[in-house]
């Protein structure tokens, strides 16, 4: 039997003398390769992306909406209709049990000034339970109280990106900031929160009411759940009242919305694995297109190596001989590609990393995987040429010109 | 006859070309006793090089049986065939046949890699062919680097590597000029006189001139088998030529 080492040499110098045509027959299982490591490192770096940015909403929360607007054949979108109202947002505080914090929200786009300084971000009108609801913490100062939501104070709390545009180098505690013009006093500054949710400004919610809107409608009411366990119950006790408050009658379509975060953030990964899936399998078409690839190149190359190989049988090679080392050759080719493919693969994923701004982890079960799966196709695609290089005929191989 | 290093009884190879049969051997019979030279001749088509083919175990007769070094190898299977041309044969062919991406020693060592020799043991057997052809110093050269007849030497490293009691040598000289024919049979004839059995191929009568038999072959048959009373030596035939000695390198 012929020892590894040789076999091996001998296939590393057949791939080198066909440079070009190695690199070409590689390039197939390169993007193969490449493909799947960077797809599901990707894959991966999204699904991580999109909980930490459904965990950031809140514990358990349940988003109240309210309906589209219709008219004629033509609907708006969610929150077109304007059928929320503050007294909504009580209700269901004070009779859904599953129901732990409830924060109306009013939103508006305004100018920020202090000073010399403005910046155009969103104002949330809304109550001190906002923080509970959305597992907010504040960072310095405090959160405006109930109170101030019922004298309607100028008051407000400061998302940290405007901290840092309005207020570079200052204590921003106590400073007056205006808003629409109208001047407010910084009561506290909220904790970081990242992805760009910290440009944001709390004021209380009927401050919002008068100043902003000049109307009771509100645009939305955030809810948490009890647990999350409760939380489609809680679902179902808020569609209930809010049906009863709104003299909506069986039969007839609901005028708001309710969406559970769970079910968005299920929703979501569900259709990102079944991307990630039909990315993998676009992934494998590839492989074993690259595959064919290989099994072409080893044809012709055991048809131009017809008379090494008579050579080799007329000294003493035997059949299993003369096979290992094309297979060996067909492997090598499919597992170098598999190497630059999990390289170029990783780049890909840490280029798109860069870009989108997210986390592309580096998955070694995919590394292992792509590596396994290119040995394969090797040896799969390089057996029938092999098998063909080991039944020739010593007598008409060594003839072959 | 132990002493008989290749028997061949009553052997017959026919081929099938398309409807008709081509009987390439008929009832061939020939033995040759361990330590000769013997020259086949015959024109193409008389059934030399399939006689070749079938000493070479390259391919099984249809009837007859053919003992090489005392060992039946008539019905053996194509692995048992390949380990058969490994131990007991060394090929030497026209073109040369090596393998040109290769360096020399490397094509020299193809038959102790086949034979699972080790590497070190490979080595040293490989360049000790090399010089007892005269080419120790180009070990580490390619193929390519090489002229005719230097790569017909190092075939002959390579025959003669793995020690086999018969060489096979078809029609080695005819690529190559005079004098370096005359170089080439000097050294299966050196070869020769240290004990291996050389079978060699040829239609030119002068080189035939150099073994001690001469067997003819037409349609199939032997039709002349006779012993060479006085064969030339290739040595002197060097010396003839005069101008040059024989290469440097090649010991007495």
């Amino acid at each position: 039997m012929i020892d590894f080492g040789m076999t091996f040499r001998i296939a590393v110098r057949a791939l080198r003398v066909h440079k070009l045509r190695s690199l070409l027959t590689m390039l197939g299982i390169i993007i193969g390769v490449g493909a799947v490591v960077a797809m599901v490192s990707v894959g991966q770096g999204a699904t991580a992306q999109i909980k930490e940015r459904i965990a950031s909403l809140g514990a358990n929360v349940i988003m109240v909406f309210p309906g589209s607007f219709t008219a004629g054949a033509a609907r708006g979108g969610a929150g077109t209709q304007q059928t929320l109202t503050l007294e909504d947002a009580d209700a269901i505080e004070q009779n859904c049990p599953d129901v732990s914090a409830v924060a109306p929200i009013v939103r508006r786009g305004v100018q920020v000034v202090y000073r010399d300084q403005n910046w155009f971000t969103q104002v949330n009108g809304t109550t001190p339970d906002y923080l509970e609801v959305r597992s907010w913490d504040i960072a310095e100062g405090e959160m405006f109280t109930a109170d101030d939501v019922d004298g309607g104070t100028k008051v407000c709390v400061l998302g940290q990106t405007l901290v840092d545009n309005l207020f570079p180098d200052e204590d921003p505690i106590g400073a007056i900031v205006r808003i629409n013009n109208a001047p407010f006093t910084v009561v506290g500054v909220l904790s970081v929160k990242g992805s760009d949710q910290d440009d944001i400004i709390l004021i209380p919610v009927i401050t919002a009411l008068r100043r902003m809107t000049g109307r009771t409608a509100i645009n939305q009411i955030m809810v948490s759940a009890i647990s999350q366990k409760a939380a489609d119950a809680a679902q179902t006790e808020i569609t209930d009242l809010l049906r009863i408050r709104h003299n909506i009658r069986n039969g007839e379509d609901d005028d708001f919305s309710v969406r559970n975060v769970a079910d968005v953030a299920s929703a979501v990964q569900a259709s990102s694995r079944v991307l990630t899936l039909l990315l993998a399998s676009i992934a494998s078409v590839s492989l074993l297109v690259g595959g064919i690839g290989i099994m072409n190149i080893m044809l012709v190359s055991v048809t131009e190596r017809t008379r090494e190989i008579g050579i080799r049988m007329a000294v003493g090679a035997k059949s299993r001989d003369v096979l290992l080392q094309f297979l060996v050759e067909a492997v090598l080719t499919s597992i170098f590609g598999g190497i630059i493919g999990i390289l170029f693969g990783l780049g890909v994923s840490q280029l798109i990393g860069l870009i989108a701004k997210w986390n592309t982890p580096v998955v070694p079960g995919a590394i292992v995987l792509a590596f396994g799966f290119s040995a394969m196709v090797g040896i799969f695609f390089g057996y029938y040429p092999a098998r063909r290089a080991a039944n020739l005929d010593p007598i008409e191989a060594l003839r072959y010109e | 006859m132990p002493s008989d290093v290749i028997r061949v009884d009553s052997v017959s190879k026919t081929y099938k070309v398309g409807e008709t049969d081509v009987h390439a051997l008929c009832d061939v019979a020939l033995s040759i006793a361990k330590g000769q030279f013997v020259a086949i001749m015959g024109p193409s088509g008389s059934g030399k090089s399939t006689f070749m083919n079938l000493l070479g175990c390259l391919d099984r007769p249809d009837k007859g049986t053919i003992l090489l070094d005392g060992t039946d190898v008539t019905h053996l299977e194509r692995d048992e065939r390949a380990t058969i041309r490994n131990q007991k044969i060394g090929f030497v062919f026209q073109n040369f046949s090596l393998l040109a991406r290769a360096p020399v020693l490397e094509n020299v060592e193809l038959p102790l890699v086949y034979a699972g020799v080790p590497t070190a043991e490979r080595r040293e057997r490989s360049l000790d062919a090399l010089t007892r052809v005269g080419l120790g110093h180009k070990a580490a050269n390619h193929i390519t680097q090489l002229s005719g007849g230097e790569q017909q030497r190092v075939a002959i490293a390579r025959s003669l590597v793995n020690r086999p009691p018969i060489m096979l040598a078809d029609e080695p000289t005819g690529n190559l000029d005079t004098k370096t024919s005359f170089e080439i049979m000097a050294i299966l004839q050196r070869l020769n006189h240290d004990g291996i059995s050389v079978v060699l191929v040829t239609h030119e009568p002068d080189i035939a001139s150099f073994a001690m038999r001469t067997v003819l072959f037409r349609d199939g048959r032997i039709v002349r088998d006779e012993a060479n009373s006085a064969p030339r030596s290739a040595e002197a035939e060097l010396a003839k030529l005069g101008s040059e000695p024989a290469p440097a390198g090649i010991a007495a």
